[in-house]
C-alpha cells in the first residue's frame, strides 16, 4: 500500500534534480504530432467513478505499480525521457509476457536516438516516435547476453558505441499500438485501465502508473528514474512520487500511453 | 375358414391399413438394434506445469479485464505451482517484421471462431494443448485461474 509522504507530493522535479546533480532532461514538445488520441479510441471513465475504481485497485494492493520489475537510475545524465520510455516498455512486457520474462532494456540506447548529448535532454514525442519505429537495445546482463550475444548496452553512457547489428534486435523491443493523451479525463481513464503513461513536466519525464485517493484528494503515483529516491510502491521500497491535481493537469497537456508491444522472437518460442 | 371369419379378417385388415395410412403407426416401428458405441473415457488430466496463454482484443478491453490482466501477471499462483508466467496477448499483436505474432498464428486453428478472451492451458513440457475455454470479457483473475486448474494447473 502506498503511504502518502508529503515530502514526495508535487515535488519540483527540476529543483530536486539540480539538488541531486541531475540535468533537466525533458525539453517539452518541439513539434506537433498528429496521432491517434486515447479519447477517440477508448471510452472515458466518468469522474464520479474514479474514486470507486481507484479504491478497488487499492484493496487489491495496487495496479500497474505491481508490474514494475526494476527502478531505473539515469545517474548524472539528462536521459529521463529515454528512461521513461524504457520503463513504460518494461511495464508492457510484464503485462504481456509476465514479470519473470521482462527483458531489461538499456535506457541509454533509447536516449542516444533522441538526445544530442549526455545532458541535452530530449523531447517526449521523439521518444514515442523512436520507441515505435526503432526500438530499444537490451541491457547488458548475463541473461540478455545469453539471448542476444553482444547486442546489449549499459544503462547509462551517452557516448557508448552501439553494437554492430543492433537494429533487428532493437526492433523486437518496440511499441506497437500507442495513443496520445491531451487532457485530464483521458489521462485518468488510461491509468484506471492500467496503462502506463509517459509524461514530461517541469523539465523531467516520468511514468504515471496509478490513481490514488486520500479521502477526496486525488493523486497520481509515478515511477521515477533516480534509483533510491522517493516512496515505496509495488515490489519496491523506493522509486515513486505523487502528483496532485495541479501537476496532473500540467502533465496531461501532452503525454502518451503504449497499448501493446511487438512480441520478441524468443517469446514466440515460449508459447 | 368360414365366411364370417374371412369377413372379420378383411375388416381388421382394412382398419389396420387405415390406421397406418393416417400415421397412427408411428412409434410402433421396429428399428433395428444398433449397439451403443462405448463412451470414450474422459482423458485423465495429469497435473503439472502449464503455460497459460490468454488471447484478448485490446480494442475492446474493459476496465475489469485490464484489472484481470494485472492481477494475473502479479499473482504468485504461477510461481508457487511451478508454472511459467502467463502470456496475455492481444490478438492483433505483431512480430518485429510487422507480421502477426507467431504466438497467435501458432494457435490460430484452435481459437478461430471462439469469442475472446480465450484461455488456453498448454502442457509446459510437451507444448500440447490441454484445455481451451472462452471467458467473459469481464472475467476476474479467479475465473481464469479456475480454467488453469481444470487443465491440470
Amino acid at each position: 500500500m502506498v503511504i502518502i509522504n508529503p515530502a514526495y507530493v508535487d515535488v519540483d522535479l527540476r529543483a530536486e534534480a539540480e539538488k541531486l546533480g541531475i540535468p533537466a532532461g525533458n525539453l517539452g514538445m518541439s513539434k506537433p504530432r498528429a496521432m491517434r488520441s486515447y479519447a477517440d479510441v477508448e471510452e472515458l471513465i466518468p469522474e464520479a467513478k474514479w474514486p470507486e475504481l481507484a479504491a478497488a485497485k487499492k484493496a487489491k494492493g495496487g495496479g500497474t505499480s505491481k508490474l514494475i520489475t526494476w527502478i531505473l537510475n539515469q545517474q548524472n545524465e539528462g536521459s529521463c525521457v529515454g528512461n521513461s520510455e524504457t520503463q513504460a516498455h518494461q511495464i508492457m512486457q510484464a503485462r504481456t509476457f509476465g514479470k519473470s520474462r521482462v527483458t531489461k532494456l538499456s535506457a541509454c540506447s533509447a536516449y542516444q536516438l533522441i538526445g544530442s548529448g549526455p545532458n541535452s535532454g530530449a523531447d517526449v514525442g521523439d521518444a514515442l516516435d523512436r520507441g515505435c519505429d526503432t526500438g530499444i537495445i537490451p541491457l547488458d546482463t548475463p541473461e540478455n547476453r545469453a539471448l542476444f550475444g553482444n547486442i546489449v548496452m549499459p544503462p547509462t553512457g551517452f557516448y557508448t558505441k552501439r553494437p554492430a547489428g543492433w537494429e533487428p534486435i532493437a526492433a523486437q523491443f518496440r511499441f506497437d499500438e500507442h495513443l496520445v493523451i491531451q487532457n485530464r479525463n483521458a489521462l485518468i481513464s488510461a491509468l484506471l485501465r492500467d496503462r502506463p503513461v509517459c509524461v514530461g513536466r517541469a523539465g523531467h519525464s516520468i511514468v504515471y502508473v496509478e490513481v490514488i485517493f486520500d479521502g477526496s484528494t486525488m493523486y497520481v503515483l509515478y515511477v521515477n528514474s533516480w534509483g533510491q529516491w522517493g516512496i515505496a510502491a509495488g515490489d519496491f521500497s523506493y522509486g515513486f512520487g505523487l502528483d496532485s491535481m495541479r501537476l496532473i493537469d500540467q502533465s496531461a497537456d501532452w503525454c502518451y500511453t503504449p497499448g501493446s508491444i511487438i512480441v520478441p522472437d524468443h517469446i514466440a518460442t515460449a508459447a | 375358414m368360414t365366411r364370417e371369419n374371412l369377413s372379420s379378417l378383411l375388416r381388421y385388415a382394412a382398419v389396420a391399413l387405415a390406421f397406418y395410412a393416417l400415421g397412427g403407426g408411428k412409434g410402433c416401428d421396429v428399428t433395428p438394434w444398433v449397439p451403443t458405441p462405448p463412451v470414450p473415457p474422459t482423458p485423465v488430466v495429469v497435473p503439472g506445469p502449464r503455460q497459460l496463454i490468454v488471447f484478448y482484443q485490446q480494442e475492446t478491453a474493459t476496465t475489469p479485464w485490464t484489472d484481470t490482466v494485472t492481477d494475473l501477471q502479479s499473482s504468485k499462483y504461477f510461481a508457487e505451482h511451478s508454472h511459467p508466467a502467463p502470456l496475455i496477448v492481444d490478438l492483433d499483436s505483431k512480430d518485429s517484421k510487422g507480421q502477426p505474432s507467431p504466438v497467435v498464428t501458432k494457435w490460430q486453428s484452435e481459437i478461430t471462431g471462439i469469442p475472446p478472451p480465450i484461455v488456453l492451458v498448454v502442457d509446459a513440457a510437451t507444448k500440447k494443448l490441454v484445455l481451451k475455454e472462452s471467458v467473459p470479457p469481464d472475467a476476474k483473475a479467479d475465473a481464469v485461474l479456475a480454467v488453469l486448474k481444470k487443465g491440470g494447473g
